[in-house]
C-alpha cells in the first residue's frame, strides 16, 4: 500500500510513508473543513446583515430621497422599490427596507400633495413589514401619520439633520 | 541508517501543517463557489425573471463593494485614491452596458459621488484634473434631479459623506 502511494520514494521507510500520508490526509482534511465552514459562515453572517448589492440601492434611494427634488426622488424611489422587489426572488433584500422606501414614497407623496398614492404607499409599508411589537396583533405604529413621523425621526437621528 | 523518530514526526508535523494551510484556502473557494452554485440554482428554478435579478445583484454587489472600501479607508488617503479611481472606471464600463435599464441611475448617482471624491482627492495635486471630475459630476447631477448641483454643493456632500465614515471608523469616536 505505502509502495503504491509513495511509489517514487523507495528510500521511505513504511513507517515513514504512513506517517506522512496520514499527516497529508489529515491535514487536507482539517484545512478543508475549517476553510469551508468559516468562509461559509462569513458570507451568512454577511448576507443575513447587509449584503452589498442591496445596501447599493438602499444608499441610492437615501441620498436621492435627501438631495433630489420630491418628484425626481419619487421616482428614484420607486426604482429602488423595483430593483428590490425583483432581488427578493433570490432573498436578497430585506422586507424591512422595502417598508422603509415605501415610507419615504408616501413623505414625498404628501410633499406632492398626491395623497391617494400616500396612502396607496404606506399600505404597502405596512404589507412588506408589519410594524408589529411582540404579541400578534400589536401595532407599534397605529396611524399613518406616526408611521410617517416614525420615519422622519430616524432619518434625522441618522443624518443630524431636520426631517424632510 | 535509521533516522530518530523526532525528525519523522517533525517532518510530518509540517507536512499537515502546510496541507493545512492549503486545505484552508481550497476549501474557502469551495464555500464561495458552493454559495454561488446555489444562488444560481435559485435564479435558474425563478425563471427569466431570477436570472435577471441575478446579473443585477451581481452588478449592485460591485458598485455596493467598491463604495463600501473607499469609504473604509479614511486613514490610508493614497488607497482610497486608487480605489475611487477603480470605481470611476467600474461605474464607466458598467454605464456602457447598463443601457436604459433601472440600475442606469443607480450607477449615475454612484459615478456623481465618486467624480467628487476623485475632485477631492485630486484638489493637491492636479487642479485640471479635479475640475473635470466635479464638471463630470455636475453633468450627472443635473440628470439626478438634486436641487443643488454647484460644485461647492457637490464637495460638501461629498465631504460629508466621507467625514461621517472616518467619524464613525475613528477610535475616538463616541458611537
Amino acid at each position: 500500500m505505502g509502495q503504491k502511494i509513495f511509489p517514487k520514494f523507495p528510500a521511505l521507510s513504511k513507517a515513514a510513508k504512513w506517517t506522512y500520508g496520514t499527516a497529508v490526509l489529515a491535514g487536507a482534511c482539517t484545512g478543508l473543513y475549517f476553510g469551508f465552514m468559516m468562509q461559509w459562515n462569513a458570507l451568512k453572517l454577511f448576507e443575513d446583515g447587509a449584503s452589498a448589492g442591496p445596501t447599493a440601492v438602499v444608499d441610492f434611494a437615501y441620498r436621492q430621497y435627501w438631495y433630489a427634488d420630491a418628484a425626481h426622488a419619487r421616482a428614484s424611489l420607486q426604482t429602488s422599490e423595483r430593483v428590490l422587489q425583483r432581488l427578493r426572488v433570490l432573498d436578497a433584500s430585506k422586507d424591512r427596507d422595502l417598508s422603509l422606501l415605501y415610507v419615504r414614497s408616501a413623505i414625498l407623496d404628501d410633499e406632492l400633495s398626491d395623497t391617494l398614492q400616500s396612502k396607496a404607499d404606506l399600505d404597502a409599508a405596512r404589507k412588506s413589514y408589519p410594524h408589529r411589537g411582540p404579541n400578534p396583533g400589536d401595532a407599534i405604529f397605529h396611524t399613518d401619520e406616526e408611521l410617517k413621523a416614525a420615519v422622519k425621526k430616524l432619518d434625522a437621528a441618522l443624518t443630524d439633520r431636520s426631517p424632510r | 541508517m535509521r533516522k530518530p523518530i523526532g525528525v519523522y514526526l517533525s517532518v510530518a508535523l509540517v507536512i499537515f501543517g502546510l496541507t493545512t494551510w492549503g486545505g484552508h484556502k481550497v476549501g474557502a473557494k469551495a464555500a464561495v463557489y458552493w454559495n454561488q452554485h446555489l444562488l444560481h440554482n435559485k435564479a435558474v428554478l425563478a425563471g427569466r425573471d431570477g436570472l435577471y435579478a441575478e446579473g443585477e445583484l451581481h452588478n449592485l454587489e460591485e458598485i455596493g463593494m467598491t463604495s463600501l472600501f473607499i469609504r473604509i479607508l479614511g486613514e490610508q488617503p493614497e488607497l482610497r485614491r486608487t480605489s475611487v479611481l477603480q470605481q470611476v472606471k467600474l461605474l464607466q464600463s458598467m454605464r456602457r452596458v447598463a443601457g436604459d435599464s433601472d440600475l442606469e441611475e443607480i450607477i449615475d448617482q454612484n459615478l456623481t459621488f465618486a467624480y467628487a471624491f476623485a475632485a477631492i482627492g485630486e484638489d493637491h495635486e492636479n487642479k485640471i484634473q479635479a475640475a473635470a471630475d466635479i464638471t463630470s459630476a455636475e453633468k450627472l447631477c443635473g440628470h439626478l434631479g438634486w436641487k443643488d448641483c454647484s460644485e461647492s454643493a457637490l464637495r460638501a456632500v461629498a465631504e460629508d459623506e466621507l467625514s461621517r465614515w472616518d467619524k464613525k471608523s475613528s477610535p475616538n469616536s463616541p458611537h
